[in-house]
């Protein structure tokens, strides 16, 4: 059996799928930024998928995207991280449950 | 490419991730994320490139990770170990999350991708293509200036909000 | 004689217009600073001669040309589409019945303009007095001259409210606002039924013209709303009766009169003994063709006469209120001239209008004379005025003579001639047997005793004795108040013997006084009953402060009183008016807050409930998101395929 599309496919959705039970989830804020990580590693490798299968010869902009996607996540993970530092400074802690300020 | 090498990396993306999302040792989860960072790169590279191999490496395993285990240091101090890892969603959330896998699965399985093939052929050189790509204006040169000032401004930003407040 | 080719019937109007134009430049004029007040009264005497020199005219042209009624007017509104089409116009009706009234009004009025120069001088609200004077005289003289019964109507309204305006006028008062709010209302209540009575006679006869109305009922061509065509005339009949029971305090709607005497004296000769509770009767005089139809109706009148001329006549034998004594007296006389209309002497019944509007105006401006010169209205304050007050006193005790029916004064003829109607009264015989008969005729009769006995005893108290000097000085009253009560005294005197020409004069088709039997004991009798009464105040009321210490025996009580109606009316009213205070109470409370505090509770309960959704924590909102974003791929992919399998 050859390896096809689908494969790649199924295998970024379970990706996906586990990275947004760890955003839900998560209490440390840390780890619902590693579940946010994990979706976005999903979502690449379900363009680099496309990329080798479906895309006409020639095409990059797959692969532009993925480096975009990455570009993109260093610097969510670089503000994320900040904030969960500011965060952790003003609340004393970084348990997602306890901060809501907004409540009500 | 063999199916074997396709299971393989599959497992070592998907077993790791559920641990990192998972376990209640925030050191831990973020070391367990590792593993499935270094298999999407092999997934770069089993399609054929190179380079995004060696990117994602570079950049997530090496300043993402690095990052994320910084930060643990910094807050660790407070966590309190007998604190549970998750929230009262746990179970709504795995629901919500294996109905999102039910529902792509479903989607992805629900028609032929016209595939079965072979993979195409690979570009003659995915990395020179890919660099001439981002650096010709009438194709991805303003994404790529676009990204560059994205990272400007996380930079800029993430080092404000960062800062100490002023008079303390 | 008025100049040829003046007809008075198409200028009849000018009679109540020219009091109206006497209001107007009263208003626009007098109203402000001295002169101005000074010359009030002026324009209205001048506005009431004139009006009482047509109104001699129009008598005059009625007797040469024969007594047949005259109109004119001008047709205001119509409705053509109504079953049958209802038109209401603004007219005058000329005839004896309209034009000796109009007279009497405004001879009455015109002295009693001329008696307020002199007792309202000094009075800050001098001008705006005259003001509502002539407001009254217009309205009365309007209702007496309306040719159809919604200008009565309207009229009607606007004699209530200058009785209001008047007995109110020291307004600052609390009794006399009390009072004139009372009057108002009490009256309201007989209003309601007149103008009942009115809508239904407009929806069954389709005009409101008087005339009309008479050629409708006599040819029985009414279409009767309910019930057959006798009952509904007399329910008709009945409504119309209600209005003139308040505006002429018959019972139960007498409560209003004695306390409207908080009004200066002069309202209370004019509105209170002459005009304005006149117009009840004249208002059943008018559609005297309408009560003739039912002798039910006719019957109920002159029950409701009776009674009431008994039961005032007892309660004025009892008060120290000289205005008071006076009072009851007119709710006492008016109750005669009702069982005059509801026997059928229709003739008599106004003649006595005419006659007592002489010697009670006159009574009440001799009370007005002694009170402005003693300062207080109590009788057992004053005494001993013969001395000093002898005009006076001679007047009053002319005035009071013509009250009991001594010959050979007016009241005499006139009580007579309603006695006499009722004896022979052909309706009440009908419809109560002779005996019954025979008993309105007794408690009639009963009545001049009484009348004897409470008119003396004001005389004698007030007048006889020896005066308290501490009290101060009483003088006589000025010129300028004697002329209209020497007037007024004249005609109480004379008016008598024009009773047969009046009889003759002023005729109703249905009346019977064609054959007003000759009840030949009835005069002397009369008399002597009204010399009985004088002996007996005379015996027992002198000397008058032995009287005042006397102890008070319980009739004596129940009647000063006034039988209590006044404290039954008030308990009723208030059980009533709390009894719908609790239930708006605890609507309001329950209800309408409990409307405005439930919709308050539902929001703030629906608040809570949504409130939970904002648990400020951000991986719930996520949640949220993911669900929303899981249905609608679901809801995508069942689209796309129809099943949920591959």
């Amino acid at each position: 059996m050859t390896v096809t599309l689908e494969h790649f496919l199924l295998l970024s959705a379970a990706l996906f799928a586990v990275g947004v039970f760890g955003v839900l989830t998560r209490r440390n804020a840390i780890g619902v930024l590693i579940g946010v990580e994990l979706i976005l590693n999903a979502a690449n490798i379900n363009f680099m998928a496309f990329w080798r299968y479906v895309a006409p010869p020639g095409t990059m902009e797959g692969q532009v995207f993925i480096v975009i996607v990455i570009t993109a996540a260093a610097a969510e993970a670089a503000v994320g991280l900040a904030l969960v530092l500011a965060l952790y400074r003003q609340f004393g802690t970084i348990d997602v449950d306890e901060i809501h300020d907004l409540k009500g | 490419m063999e199916p074997v090498v396709f299971y393989t990396l599959a497992a070592v993306i998907l077993i790791p991730a559920i641990l990192s999302v998972t376990l209640r040792n925030i050191a831990h989860a973020a070391f367990w994320l590792m593993p499935t960072l270094l298999g999407v790169a092999g997934i770069f590279l089993v399609l054929g490139s190179e380079f995004l191999f060696a990117i994602q490496i570079l950049l997530y395993v090496g300043a993402i990770l690095v990052l994320l285990v910084f930060a643990i240091v910094l807050t660790r101090g407070l966590q309190d170990p007998a604190l549970r890892a998750h929230n009262k969603q746990k179970e709504i959330g795995a629901l919500v999350a294996v109905g999102l896998v039910a529902v792509l699965w479903l989607s992805v399985l629900a028609r032929s991708w016209g595939s079965g093939l072979a993979p195409k052929a690979a570009a003659v050189d995915p990395t020179r293509a890919l660099g001439l790509a981002l650096i010709d204006p009438s194709r991805n040169l303003l994404h790529f200036e676009l990204a560059s000032i994205l990272l400007l401004a996380a930079m800029i930003g993430a080092v404000v909000i960062c800062r100490k407040p002023a008079g303390k | 004689m008025p100049p040829a080719g003046f007809d008075i019937a198409r200028h009849i109007w000018l009679v109540p217009a020219l009091p109206a134009a006497a209001f107007v430049l009263i208003g626009v004029f007098c109203l402000r600073g001295q002169r101005g007040a000074r010359a009030a009264p002026a324009l209205l005497i001048c506005a009431l001669a004139a009006a009482g020199v047509l109104a001699a005219l129009a008598i005059y042209h009625l007797a040469s040309v024969g007594g047949q009624p005259l109109q004119w007017g001008v047709r205001w509104l119509s409705v053509e589409k109504a079953q049958p089409a209802l038109h209401a116009d603004i007219g005058t009706l000329l005839d004896p019945l309209s034009a000796v009234v109009m007279l009497v009004v405004c001879a009455v009025s015109l002295a009693v303009q001329v008696y307020s120069v002199g007792y309202m001088r000094g009075d800050p609200g001098y001008a705006r007095y005259f003001a509502f004077m002539s407001l009254f005289s217009t309205s009365m003289l309007g209702l007496v001259l309306s040719n159809n019964l919604v200008l009565t109507y309207i009229f009607w309204e606007l004699v209530g409210i200058c009785s209001y305006l008047l007995i109110g006028f020291w307004y600052k008062k609390p009794e006399a606002a009390n009072a004139a709010k009372k009057a108002f209302i009490v009256t309201r209540f007989g209003d309601v039924g007149f103008l009942l009575g009115v809508l239904a006679l407009s929806l069954s006869a389709g005009s409101l013209n008087l005339v009309d109305l008479e050629r409708t009922i006599n040819g029985r061509a009414l279409k009767p709303l309910f019930l057959g065509e006798s009952a509904f005339v007399t329910v008709v009949a009945l409504l119309i009766f209600s209005g003139a029971v308040g505006k002429s305090a018959q019972f139960p709607l007498h409560v209003w009169l004695p306390d409207a005497m908080e009004g200066p004296t002069p309202v209370s000769a004019l509105i209170h003994a002459a005009t304005m509770v006149a117009a009840g009767v004249y208002l059943v005089a008018r559609t005297s063709f309408l009560f003739s139809a039912s002798p039910v109706a006719m019957t109920v009148v002159a029950i409701i006469g009776a009674f009431t001329a008994f039961m005032a006549a007892t309660m004025a034998t009892a008060q120290d209120d000289i205005k008071r004594i006076l009072a009851y007296s007119t709710i006492s006389q008016l109750g005669y001239m009702m069982l005059g209309l509801g026997a059928g002497a229709f003739s008599a019944a106004i003649f006595h209008l005419t006659t007592h509007a002489w010697f009670k105006a006159l009574l009440f401006f001799v009370a007005g004379s002694v009170i402005h010169a003693t300062h207080t209205n109590s009788i057992w304050e004053m005494g001993g005025l013969w001395r000093s007050m002898r005009a006076t006193a001679i007047i009053g005790a002319i005035g009071g003579l013509a009250l009991i029916g001594i010959a050979p004064l007016s009241g005499f003829f006139s009580k007579d001639a309603i006695l006499a109607g009722v004896a022979s009264s052909e309706v009440l015989a009908q419809t109560l047997g002779p005996l019954g008969r025979q008993v309105l005729f007794i408690v009639g009769l009963a009545v001049i005793p009484l009348t004897g006995f409470y008119i003396s005893r004001l005389w004698f108290v007030t007048f006889a004795g020896r005066r308290d000097e501490s009290r101060g000085k009483a003088h006589e009253s000025p010129g300028v108040m004697l002329l209209p009560m020497a007037f007024l005294a004249a005609l109480a005197i004379v008016a008598g013997w024009a009773q047969g020409w009046f009889a003759n004069f002023v005729q109703f088709a249905q009346s019977d006084a064609r054959h007003a039997a000759h009840v030949p004991w009835l005069p002397p009798a009369s008399v002597l009953l009204g010399l009985a009464g004088i002996a007996y105040a005379r015996m027992r009321v002198l000397p008058a402060a032995a009287a005042e210490r006397r102890p008070k025996s319980a009739v004596h009580i129940f009647l000063k009183n006034h039988w209590y109606i006044d404290y039954a009316y008030h308990w009723a009213a208030w059980k009533i008016v709390l009894g719908f205070a609790a239930v708006a109470a605890w609507f309001d409370r329950h209800v309408v807050d409990g409307m405005v505090n439930g919709v308050a509770w539902l929001a703030g309960r629906f608040a809570f409930t949504i409130r939970r959704s904002e648990t400020g924590q951000l991986q719930f909102y996520a949640l949220v998101i993911f669900l929303g974003a899981l249905a609608a791929a679901l809801a995508a992919l069942r689209a796309s395929h129809g099943m949920w399998g591959p």
